[in-house]
């Protein structure tokens, strides 16, 4: 099987192509360094060739860590023996053809120099074409030497012609580009590229003028201002309102599944199982996906639409007075998602010193695993009511103000360390290339949220299942579900519920927090199974409805939100931030230390609630 | 006509300049990866936009557009462009 290597700058449609070309679903979005390691799959048509994605770099000299690996890993790829590669593909963006090519003619020098074939893939000719404009494919590919070949990474135009092409035999480039060319003296590939451009390039600024006049809106102190929050604004809500109908969908389709399963089993424990574990600590959680669809879906909107780089410009200043970079910006709010690919994303942050510190933020950012707890707390405290003629919803209010709990918290423990360690001097200044503005692809990005879902349930689903199982033979033995207090699990929470007391907790809800700390949606379906065994019915998908009738104080509903808020209990963000710092330091520190503060701060929220409510 | 000499930051909205130089203090694999991006000595450059409250202002370079800081804008030395 012969390699296709797919190279490129940044944002330049690399991964989108591979997807095309190979049938995967590599995580793509309109801001540059999303993909930050190799992936490899088949290609689709033509089963001989094995494509790999490498990480945009804007060139092949280096300057900082991550750059450094991704460029090795290219020249490692290309020290491959002539004949092993089918062909080095060089994704470059034709609307920004200039930068493109800059890189395109080092990628060249390398393949001359390597005697491997080259192609260059001129993607994103529909938006040129919408504008009545196109590349001279033919005259640059007679110009270098090497196959130009116009193609659409989104519509597909143009990528079989790709594919057929790298299945047949490409002479790999010989010549030099002109006399006396020197080809590592990277003023002299500028000056190419940008007589390349000029002369075979689109002709015209039209584009340029479009998203200047985007800009101007979007960046404007007042409207820029005005729009951002209304954004954010809006991204919280949706989250409630979108949300509510296909959760409510979810909850009847768990309660018909129950119903029609629940009838095949004798009354006795396989039943109790089924009904508490199964449907009562599975069946909660899964009420709450849609929420976590419907998040990936507008952050996707949001990264696709290219409004996020102009996002990270508007935070650029603010986060800097933290310590951080508007470049912290894209990691927080894929934090917001999930920790991990937001810890991924942190890569793109040059300057070691920021990129830690971001590290510190991303932890505290509102992930989706917190968002069944919230779900489940404020669906249990808080009014399903709106104000202001009905625009505003009480519970997406209430979301917003535990997400900036979560932002807030994240801020001013950057800022305080910040302060303590006060190393400059290997900072790396912001610099963000802005990308076009686009029309997100409705399919791909409900194709993206379904499999952000998806991945998520797959990797929380298991966990999940076991803990319920495991929760479930603990609250059931040893006298079958008569008394959940006199069970194994009941000994073992009045253990620990002097540490859950001063939060105004009894044991099942400190039961269910110990056993968070594998992972935090782990809470409800713990939660779920043990009410479920308390209250020895069917109870499926009133779970909100249980608690309530718990008596559990508001304050104590606080506390809890507090404590999700703030403790670092992810085994998976630990184990991704050692992998990325190479320590257990940090991850072992933000454990120990996220928890202590998490405990410390609900204690006192619970304090001042009890004490106003 | 090319007017007064000034730092690449205190460019306004619209207006466009040639890149003259960089500070001594730049560090050289900043002003590599600027040169890169197309920021080098004799390149046309506009600003296309400049928001206030000290974020970071949109530069376009041939058919790219950058967003630079104010510490590095400040490093890179122009001459003004008056039409």
């Amino acid at each position: 099987m012969k390699k296709v290597l797919l190279v490129g700058s940044p944002n330049s449609g690399k991964s989108m192509l591979f997807n095309r070309m190979t049938g995967m679903n590599q995580r793509v979005a309109n801001f540059p360094g999303i993909t930050v390691s190799t992936h490899a799959g088949m290609c689709r048509d033509n089963h001989d060739l094995e494509v790999v994605d490498f990480p945009g770099v804007y060139s092949l000299q280096y300057i900082s860590g991550e750059e450094e690996i991704a460029v090795k890993a290219f020249n490692d790829a290309v020290q491959a023996h002539p004949g092993e590669i089918a062909g080095v593909v060089c994704v470059v963006d034709s609307t920004r053809l200039e930068k493109g090519l800059f890189f395109a003619l080092q990628v060249r020098e390398a393949c001359r120099a390597a005697g491997h074939p080259m192609v260059i893939a001129s993607n994103m000719t529909d938006i040129l074409s919408r504008h009545n404009m196109a590349i001279d494919a033919p005259g640059l590919s007679d110009r270098l030497g090497v196959p130009v070949v116009p193609v659409s990474a989104r519509s597909g135009d143009g990528v079989k012609a790709l594919v057929a092409l790298l299945g047949g035999q490409i002479a790999p480039p010989t010549s030099l580009l002109a006399a006396n060319e020197i080809a590592v003296d990277q003023n002299r590939l500028r000056n190419l590229a940008e007589d390349l451009t000029a002369e075979y390039g689109p002709k015209g600024d039209y584009l340029l003028k479009a998203h200047t006049k985007a800009d101007q809106f979007f960046l404007n102190t007042v409207t820029g201002g005005l729009s951002f929050v209304f954004i954010m604004f809006l991204l919280f809500q949706s989250i409630f309102t979108w949300a509510a109908p296909l959760m409510d969908g979810v909850e009847t389709l768990i309660g018909l599944a129950a119903d029609a399963v629940l009838p095949w089993f004798d009354d006795g424990w396989s039943r109790d199982f089924v009904a508490d574990a199964l449907f009562g600590g599975l069946g909660s959680f899964l009420v709450f996906v849609p929420q976590i669809f419907i998040l990936t879906m507008v952050v996707g909107l949001m990264e696709d639409s290219g409004y996020l780089a102009r996002a990270a410009v508007i935070c650029h200043r603010p986060l800097r007075s933290f310590g951080l970079t508007g470049k912290s910006f894209v990691p927080m709010l894929s934090g917001v998602a999930c920790a991990i690919p937001g810890i991924y994303a942190a890569r793109t942050i040059e300057s070691p010193r920021r990129r830690w510190l971001t590290y510190l933020a991303i932890p505290l950012m509102p992930c989706s695993a917190r968002l069944p707890v919230y779900g489940l707390l404020i669906a249990a405290f808080i009014p399903d009511q709106t104000i202001l003629g009905g625009w505003v919803g009480l519970q997406g209010l209430a979301l917003l103000f535990i997400y900036l709990l979560g932002i807030v918290a994240g801020l001013l423990v950057v800022a305080v360390v910040s302060r303590f360690d006060q190393a400059e001097s290997d900072d790396t200044p912001f610099v963000l290339e802005m990308p076009p503005y686009r029309t997100p692809g409705v399919v791909t990005l409900i194709r993206n949220a379904w499999e952000r879902s998806g991945d998520f349930v797959k990797r929380a689903g298991p966990v999940i299942f076991w803990v319920s199982l495991v929760v479930w033979v603990l609250g059931y033995m040893p006298n079958y579900g008569q008394d959940l207090g006199e069970s194994w699990l009941g000994y073992a929470g009045r253990l620990i519920e002097p540490v859950f007391e001063p939060l105004g907790l009894d044991w099942k809800y400190g039961v269910a927090i110990l056993a968070s700390f594998l992972a935090r949606e782990v809470f409800v379906g713990t939660l779920g199974t043990l009410f479920g065994i308390e209250d020895g019915e069917e109870n499926i998908g009133s779970l909100a409805d249980q608690i309530t009738t718990s008596g559990l104080s508001l304050a104590s509903g606080v506390a809890i939100v507090v404590f999700f808020a703030l403790a670092s209990q992810c085994i998976s963000t630990l184990a991704t931030l050692r992998r990325e710092s190479r320590s257990w330091r940090l991850p072992a520190q933000l454990f120990v230390g996220y928890g202590i503060m998490a405990y410390v701060v609900a204690y006192l929220f619970y304090l001042l609630v009890g004490a106003v409510a | 006509m090319i007017n007064s000499a000034s730092s690449l930051w205190q460019m306004r909205r619209g207006k466009s300049c040639v890149v003259t130089g960089f500070d001594a203090s730049m560090k050289a694999n900043i002003r590599l990866r600027l040169e890169e991006l197309g920021f080098r000595e004799g390149a046309v450059v506009t600003c296309s936009m400049a928001p206030s409250l000290g974020a970071p202002k949109l530069y376009q370079v041939a058919n790219s557009v950058y967003s630079l800081e104010q510490p590095l804008a400040e490093l890179v030395h122009i001459q003004s462009l008056h039409a």
